[in-house]
């Protein structure tokens, strides 16, 4: 049914450095993703500010969204350059907006993350003009191919980009319990900025069968630098005590990370030593009377539960 | 294109007339002739934008207009029209016209106001003499005018720090018009002409004289720098920020820190031509000077709480992105270059608008006293806001076009270094500019504004508000428009085309 979707061009030749917009189905799709999670976002901006600033978050509501628009559907360097920076900075501002002032440490470092993959950014297309002498995408691509093989500079500045976008949204995360409660409007916007500034240059620029070792060296880069950049921006937000308390959690999650492996592999051992009674035993199980008398326990056992104590909380 | 050679030969002296006659005229006036006082001014703006428009049309038609009278046997003073000249001089008009209305509103009801606008504009008479002149001689002659015409301008206040302003504004452009005329006699001592020409006019002479050609070049740039506020000559730029707020638009983005850029482009490429000024190996170092002054005014912007100060240190610092483009010998990097002469003019008169604006309005001098201004003034923010983000290079805006030429350029010409200090100083700008706007649009007022005024049909004087409101919107379609035919970055291409690829 996607793939069936029209496909339209729109040329723009007056516009930036010449540029065009184009919706075929990977837009469409990524339209409406995109219109839902800003829906959610918008909403939640209405419910979460002050009357006094509605129209100045209608405002950058608007900009923002236009610029994702713009991002989603752009068909050269330009354009899309434009709306990811429009998003970003759109976003950020409405976050702002909709906190005030003491989120600022947070923002702040949201910002710095964004200036980085702009710039990052920034640099991947001048480079790959540089190459290819054109902004369209389709000719971007094929000089990322000849630029971007293995650990090359173009890669690393990819990687920095999306994580630094990813790294944004990741960023909400250690700053939840500041909050009243977890705020996933919040997370719908910064999760549109993450997807069109973050994700869509690698969908534009990088193979998109991730068949080439540059692809995929980029995608599993990008997800190890936006770890590795939420865990920088969450030492510059938290303060000590804060920080205190996370690194504690995330200790005492990886001590049961460690225990729950080891317990695996222990049940993987056993499992092995008893691999012919398993098998017997999923053999029966996939058997009909076998799973019917197993169903009509459970049955049993619910309407037992429901009648004499109800469910557990 | 044909035209009737009187007309192609009285255009360019009804340009400078048309700023000249007015302002003659203005000295005399009375000081309560208002209503004549402003009408003259912007029938002599008006004239000047009408002039403009006939010789951008003439020259896109690959039309000449030339003027010469005969000074001194063999150095006519020569006015000249090219497409060089015409992207320069349409800035001024335009930036002139809406200068000259912002005027008008700053200094309503304030003293000596016939000396201001008598010397605002001889300032503007100079500037387009300087864009037109054909040769170095009438070059120096106007440019000496605009110092001149300047220097009252600055001291407008009378106050001991305008005048200190004043003293080092003059002793600076004053040595560096020395410099300048130093290494004009001795150019015309081996060459024998001052003229101005495509591919420049010492390449023919021979190779003994090439120390001596370097020694001018050092001369001549370091004339130039000193207006175009090159480290370390940008001393008097950050003093004369006590200047009224019409005149800091005037030294910043509209005459005379563009004076100098404007003349070192000259100097490179119809003195000495570009690839001729590459192999005497005088480019990488102005290359690397203007880099160098990109990151420091970039940093001392930084630590500045008066926000004209910050504002002047950027310019410091946004200027030598000319001299950036032309010292890096390549035809994207030059589009770069041209085309931030009229970007940066854009902004930065913004920017200076709206610090005007600020300061006659609420009193705010410092950054620090910003918070929550927007809420009181949000026109005026958002023009800052659209200025500001355009100097960080953020897309639509102008600055992004400048940024993307002149970082394809330096790839162009292998220089990749100039990408890591491209990429430094807009870090740096976000630096300097974010902070501004998360105070004016995010914080709550601290208490009463230090010295408000009430305007009853706006945040400001109209006079004040739609300059800046113009400019930025100006500053916007610039970069989201760039393609369209005769807009800055089109003229830019055919500056380069006509002047540098094809002359």
């Amino acid at each position: 049914m996607i793939a069936s979707l029209p496909t339209f061009h729109w040329p723009l030749n007056a516009v930036l450095l010449g540029s065009g917009a184009t919706a075929g189905p990977l837009e469409w799709m990524l339209l409406g993703a995109l219109a839902v999670l800003w829906l959610v976002f918008g909403l939640w901006l209405l419910r979460s500010h002050t009357s006094a600033r509605r129209g100045l978050t209608v405002a950058l509501h608007a900009i923002a969204g236009l610029g994702l628009a713009a991002a989603a559907l752009a068909s050269d360097a330009a354009l899309f350059y434009s709306g990811v920076t429009l998003a970003g900075y759109g976003t950020v501002a409405l976050l702002l907006v909709a906190h005030g002032p003491g989120r600022a440490r947070t923002a702040a470092v949201q910002v710095l993350l964004m200036v980085l993959g702009d710039l990052a950014l920034f640099e991947i297309l001048v480079s790959l003009y540089s190459q290819a002498f054109s902004v369209q995408f389709g000719d971007l691509r094929a000089a990322y191919a000849v630029k971007g093989q293995g650990l090359s500079l173009i890669s690393a500045l990819l990687v920095i980009t999306a994580g630094s976008k990813v790294a944004m949204l990741l960023l909400l995360i250690p700053a939840t319990d500041r909050l009243p409660s977890w705020r996933p409007g919040a997370a719908s916007g910064l999760l549109c900025v993450a997807l069109v500034s973050g994700v869509l240059p690698m969908v534009r620029l990088v193979d998109p069968l991730l068949s080439s070792e540059s692809a995929r060296y980029s995608l599993l880069a990008s997800a190890a630098a936006a770890v590795f950049l939420c865990l920088l921006s969450a030492l510059c937000v938290l303060g000590k005590s804060r920080l205190d308390a996370a690194v504690r959690r995330v200790s005492a999650l990886a001590s049961l990370s460690v225990a729950t492996g080891v317990r695996g592999l222990a049940m993987l051992a056993v499992a092995r030593r008893l691999a012919p009674l398993s098998s017997a035993l999923e053999q029966r199980m996939l058997s009909w009377p076998f799973a019917v008398a197993a169903a009509a326990t459970l049955a049993l056992a619910l309407v037992l539960a429901v009648a004499f104590g109800g469910l557990p909380a | 294109m044909i035209i009737n050679p009187a007309f192609s030969a009285t255009l360019p002296v009804a340009l400078v007339a048309s700023s000249l006659l007015p302002g003659l005229i203005i000295f005399a006036l009375a000081e309560e002739s208002v209503r004549l006082r402003t009408a003259l001014n912007l029938l002599g703006a008006l004239s000047k934008l009408l002039l403009v428009a006939l010789m951008l049309w003439g020259v896109y038609h690959e039309a000449a207009f030339e003027t010469r009278f005969e000074l001194l046997p063999g150095l006519p003073l020569v006015l000249r029209a090219d497409a060089l000249s015409l992207l320069f001089i349409t800035l001024s008009a335009q930036l002139w016209f809406l200068t000259t209305i912002y005027a008008v509103g700053y200094l309503e009801g304030s003293p000596h106001r016939s000396r201001f606008f008598g010397f605002f504009s001889l300032c503007v008479t100079a500037t387009v003499g300087v864009a037109m002149a054909g040769n170095l001689l009438t070059f120096i002659l106007f440019y000496e005018m605009l110092t001149l015409s300047t220097y009252p301008l600055v001291v407008h206040r009378g106050t001991a720090v305008a005048r200190r302003a004043g003293e080092a504004y003059l002793l600076y452009t004053v040595l560096g018009g020395v410099l300048l005329l130093l290494g004009a006699v001795w150019l015309y001592t081996l060459t024998g002409t001052l003229a101005f020409r495509p591919q420049g006019v010492v390449g023919d002479l021979d190779a003994r004289h090439h120390t001596s050609l370097i020694i001018i070049f050092v001369l001549l740039i370091g004339g130039l720098g000193v207006k175009a506020a090159l480290l370390p000559l940008h001393g008097w730029l950050p003093k004369a920020m006590v200047a009224p707020a019409p005149v800091s638009a005037l030294l910043h983005a509209v005459a005379v820190v563009k004076a100098g850029a404007f003349g070192i482009v000259r100097v490179v490429y119809d003195i000495f031509g570009i690839q001729f000024a590459a192999t005497l190996g005088v480019m990488m170092p102005l290359a690397w000077l203007a880099s160098a002054t990109i990151i420091y005014g970039s940093v001392r912007a930084l630590f500045q709480d008066d926000l004209k100060r910050r504002l002047a240190y950027s310019t410091v610092s946004q200027v030598s992105y000319i001299a950036l483009g032309v010292a890096l010998v390549g035809p994207l990097a030059s589009v770069g270059g041209l085309v931030h002469l009229v970007h940066q003019g854009l902004m930065k008169i913004t920017l200076f608008f709206c610090a005007g604006n600020l300061a006659e309005t609420l009193g705010i001098h410092k950054i620090s006293e910003m918070n929550g201004v927007a809420r009181r003034m949000p026109w005026t923010m958002t023009a800052f806001t659209v200025a500001s983000l355009g100097m960080i290079g953020v897309p639509p805006i102008a600055g992004f076009i400048s940024k993307w030429y002149l970082s394809l350029g330096a790839m162009e010409v292998g220089a990749d270094w100039v990408l890591l200090v491209l990429a430094g100083s807009s870090a740096l700008n976000a630096l300097y500019f974010l902070p501004i706007l998360y105070r004016a649009w995010f914080l709550e007022p601290a208490g009463d504004w230090p010295q408000e005024r009430h305007y009853p049909r706006a945040e400001t004087s109209l006079a004040l508000l739609i300059p800046p409101v113009i400019t930025a919107t100006l500053a916007l379609a610039a970069g989201l428009l760039a393609s369209v035919p005769a807009s800055p970055q089109e003229w830019a291409k055919l500056v380069v085309l006509r002047e540098f690829l094809d002359p």
